[in-house]
């Protein structure tokens, strides 16, 4: 039995509970005992990406006291945009904050910081049998960090089609949505178009959008909805959960 | 002299160098450059054949020439062109490749003379040789010095080269870092002159020639 | 810049059909053939690699370099200009067009001169200057700046290009097929190569070991420019150097291919020195202007790998918000992401509307652009260090504070559990809250999230599972 320290993450905690829920599903599933850290907040993102590097270190340094804190032997981030910054951009975060302790213990904790779907690729047990029917395709978007930070492809890909869940070509499936964070009210014309594109690119077939990213699925939802778009936006968790018959929040 | 030639300040450009960096070390972030150093590997490419003899290189030289939008001929097919590229007047350069085709064409009758400028602008057809033609790419190589001037591939609507098998080579590494001593203008010509720059069409034949025809000698 | 925002002219040009059509065409065709070019070497992505140590040891060895170029160039016969600035380059070019009485003068595509404003200073100075670039010769005639590096009119279709050459270039017959406008251009501009005085080009490299310039273009007026004027001065950022030809050719190799997915351009010229005795035609002068303009001080600091830039496009052609935007709404003279990064290191002193500062935040950060860049620059993590240099310098106005008071509240466990519960228990005041502040900008397109009853924290603490 594996031990996951769950990071919530700030737009999981508030605007899509259930969903963690199907996350601690499938990671139970998939042979994991879940724990949820207290003390834990936000990774910092925010305000790194705008620029405040002491902002988002004392912010961060609360979440890493919580995570490294727990001894659990993986921590687990429902979000690739969230991982990415603990992971990848935590060290330079508290260096430059002049702190460097908690540089040091973040590039110790790095290694045990794991996206959702790289856990699941990992684990010995499958969280979905294998021999389901098949549902009807969905496209899945590619979110950036996930993509192009932690080189994860192959991993939300295989975790669908282990739970029999087609997933359709989409030329399109790696281009940004346009939240960019603090971009979508910076620049918000061009963040609902670059969700317009996205949108407007969608394979017919599919009869859902998933994704691995609360962030990017939230301003997709959210422009499909204005637009009047008949397309369920989900986050993988909610598939996967569904697809082994332990959400029982469908 | 040459300090007559040099101007501005060279010492107070270069103290700029480096005068915004601050006293602080610097932090790396996520994707730190790798270790600085001079060497720059071969570059390889797919289309080279592994066999470098001559004659695999000819054909992959053809193969990319005409991908490139050149043309390659005979030079029995020489004649032909006339008509086709509607040739009455041409210039030619000094290579001694170079004048053999100009002499095939003026007995088909194309007014061949010497390079001059006024000449060249007016001429359907420029012709020269190379010192050398790239495999990988479909490039010929002409040199200013042993052309003996520049504007004979460039002024006329049609650029005729004469392409030396044995300076067929394979990459443009194999030219580039030779250490050949180099002319006052060297130019690697792949195809006729182009343009992508309405609606990125490619158009051929804007500045330079429109037509590059090419007969390996 | 120009006085308004980078949000109001994103906002003008998302909202232009004809641009966005016209710019998802372009960027698309590069991208592809992008892929397809460099496909065709063996490990490109170690080529880039490699090609970004090789640049950095160029940069670190950069005054020794530049030193051993000017000494080449000085004895190969060509004249140097050190020009630190932008005044000094100009001024030097303005006194050799007086000095050799230029009334005509061509140039070849050059973002360096584009960025020192040049053609103002020779037109204010009396002389005739015609941009021979399809694509420059097009802005030029409409009076506008180019929206990318390598296709500058990619913004205009071929029915807004033969307007403005109804209007400006004197073409009598509308024609509108691309073959026509093409040979339109060749045939207005012939002369004015044939007739100039004076050629201006820019330089794609400068090779220190041989004191060599190399021009990569494909029109062949960057060869009529270079060649048949008297006199030619070539205008190369200082920071495009290399300094053997192994390393040129590793750079060659990846420039095309990662600009336009074209092996080599149509011509790869390399220039040493003016004609020499024996040759028929060529320039009497050759000067370099070697050019600063804010350049040198980036060596050393965090932004130095910025220099390593071959000005490519490949950014601009992957980039999601160039592909919106376009390169005007940039404000400047280099669009997309490496012009994000290089506006606001050398446009510092242009201050007016929301200043080059801003461009740092035209970027969602989503990597695109260091994937597609032949020298591997982190330009994200460059745009992430510029966000914060303005925020250390004087973010926007409230900016700072808010942040403060949102870390303050969330590096406490206790004061971030209950601004959640407060967040979700607000949600009826939804509607309202949607018409205020930023949150007006998020509704004006989309739809509020509906937030549930409690929050996760709050539910896994009861007990829930």
């Amino acid at each position: 039995m594996t031990t996951a320290a769950l990071f919530v993450t700030c737009v999981l905690d508030v605007a899509a509970p259930d969903v963690g829920f199907d996350v601690v599903s499938v990671l139970e599933a998939s042979g994991h005992e879940v724990c949820v850290p207290t003390g834990q907040t936000c990774c910092g993102q925010p305000a790194w990406n705008s620029g405040y590097v002491n902002e988002a270190a004392k912010v961060a340094k609360t979440s890493l006291d919580a995570m490294a804190g727990s001894d659990a032997d993986v921590v687990v981030v429902p979000a690739g945009s969230c991982t990415t910054m603990m992971r990848l951009y935590w060290p330079q975060l508290f260096a430059l904050a002049g702190d460097e302790p908690s540089a040091a213990r973040a590039r110790e904790l790095a290694p045990r910081i794991r996206e959702l779907t790289e856990v699941l690729a990992d684990a010995t047990t499958a969280a979905t049998p294998p021999t389901q029917a098949q549902t009807s395709p969905v496209a899945y978007h590619h979110s950036c960090h996930m993509l192009r930070e932690l080189h994860l492809h192959d991993a939300p890909l295989a975790a669908l089609e282990a739970a029999g869940c087609p997933v359709v070509e989409w030329p399109d499936a790696e281009r940004c949505c346009g939240f960019g964070g603090a971009f979508s009210v910076k620049l918000p014309e061009t963040s609902v178009a670059m969700a317009d594109e996205k949108l407007a690119s969608l394979p017919t077939e599919a009869t859902a959008l998933v994704g691995a990213d609360l962030s990017c699925l939230m301003h997709l939802r959210a422009r499909a909805e204005r637009q009047g778009l008949e397309m369920p936006v989900r986050h993988i968790a909610e598939v996967l959960a569904e697809r082994q018959g332990g959400s029982a929040r469908s | 002299m040459s300090a007559e030639r040099e101007h501005g300040s060279r010492q107070r450009f270069l103290a700029g160098i480096g005068a915004g960096a601050s006293t602080l070390p610097l932090v790396p972030g996520p994707h730190p450059p790798p270790p600085p150093t001079p060497s720059a590997p071969p570059v390889r490419y797919k289309n080279v054949p592994a066999d470098r003899g001559a004659a695999a290189l000819t054909e992959a030289f053809v193969i990319s020439a005409i991908e490139a939008g050149a043309s390659v001929v005979t030079l029995d097919e020489l004649p032909a062109l006339v008509g086709m590229h509607s040739l009455v007047t041409g210039v030619v350069s000094a290579e001694t490749e170079a004048v053999t085709l100009a002499s095939i064409l003026r007995e088909a009758g194309v007014a061949v003379g010497h390079y001059e400028r006024a000449a060249a602008a007016a001429a359907d057809v420029g012709i020269t040789s190379c010192v050398a033609a790239i495999a990988a790419t479909g490039s010929v190589v002409v040199d200013s010095w042993v052309a003996g001037s520049r504007a004979v591939s460039l002024l006329p609507r049609v650029h005729l080269c004469a392409v030396p098998a044995a300076a067929i080579v394979a990459t443009p590494g194999d030219f580039l870092r030779s250490g050949r001593p180099l002319p006052s203008n060297l130019v690697l010509i792949s195809g006729p002159s182009r343009t992508g720059d309405i609606e990125q069409i490619l158009t051929t034949g804007v500045h330079g020639p429109t037509a590059v025809v090419l007969v390996i000698v | 810049m120009p006085p308004d925002t980078l949000r109001d002219r994103t906002a003008v040009a998302v909202a232009d059909p004809v641009l966005k059509s016209n710019l998802r065409n372009a960027v698309d065709r590069f991208s592809t053939a992008r892929e397809r070019g460099l496909g065709e070497l063996v490990d490109p992505d170690g080529l880039r690699h490699a090609a970004r140590a090789m640049r950095g040891h160029i940069i670190g060895d950069w005054a020794p370099t530049l030193e051993r170029l000017a000494d080449k160039l000085l004895a190969n016969g060509a004249h140097v200009c050190w020009a630190t600035d932008a005044d000094e380059a100009n001024a030097y070019i303005r006194d050799v067009a007086r000095r050799i009485g230029a009334t005509s003068v061509v140039k070849s595509k050059s973002m360096a001169t584009e960025e020192i404003g040049l053609n103002d200073v020779l037109a204010a100075d009396g002389r005739k200057v015609t941009e021979t670039d399809l694509g420059e010769w097009i802005i030029q005639l409409a009076g506008e700046h180019p929206s990318h590096i390598i296709v500058p009119a990619v913004h205009r279709n071929r029915h807004q290009i033969a307007d403005t050459f109804q209007a400006e270039a004197g073409m009598v017959e509308r024609r509108t097929e691309p073959e026509e406008l093409t040979a339109f251009a060749r045939t207005a501009l012939r002369e004015r190569f044939l007739e100039a005085d004076l050629g201006i080009s820019g330089a794609n490299l400068g090779v220190a070991d041989t004191g060599s310039i190399v021009l990569v273009t494909n029109e062949g007026n960057g060869r009529l420019v270079t060649s048949l004027p008297k006199v030619h001065i070539a205008v190369l950022g200082a920071e495009r150097i290399v300094q053997t030809w192994d390393q040129a050719d590793l750079l060659l190799a990846l420039l095309a291919r990662s600009a336009t997915g074209q092996r080599l351009t149509t011509y790869t010229s390399v220039v040493t020195g003016p004609r020499r005795a024996g040759e028929a035609d060529g320039p009497d002068e050759l000067h370099v202007v070697i050019l600063d303009n804010g350049r040198t001080g980036l060596a050393g600091t965090e932004f130095a790998e910025m220099l390593n830039c071959i000005r490519c496009g490949a950014c601009l052609n992957v980039c999601p918000v160039y592909r919106q935007a376009g390169g005007h709404a940039y404000g400047w003279v280099y669009p997309g992401p490496m012009g994000a990064v290089l506006t606001p290191l050398l446009a510092a002193k242009e201050a007016e509307g929301g200043g080059p500062a801003e461009l740092a935040g035209a970027s969602t950060l989503c990597g695109a652009c260091m994937e597609a860049c032949p020298v591997e620059i982190p330009l994200q993590d460059l745009l992430l260090a510029l966000r914060r240099k303005k925020a250390t310098e004087g973010g926007a106005r409230g900016e700072h504070a808010i942040w403060r008071a949102w870390s303050e509240a969330w590096s406490r466990p206790a004061l971030y559990r209950a601004g959640n519960k407060a967040a979700v228990r607000m949600r009826r005041l939804a509607p309202v809250a949607a018409k205020l502040g930023l949150a007006k900008r998020w509704t004006a397109g989309r739809e509020l999230p509906a937030l549930g009853e409690r929050t996760f924290t709050e539910r896994w603490a009861s007990g829930e599972r």
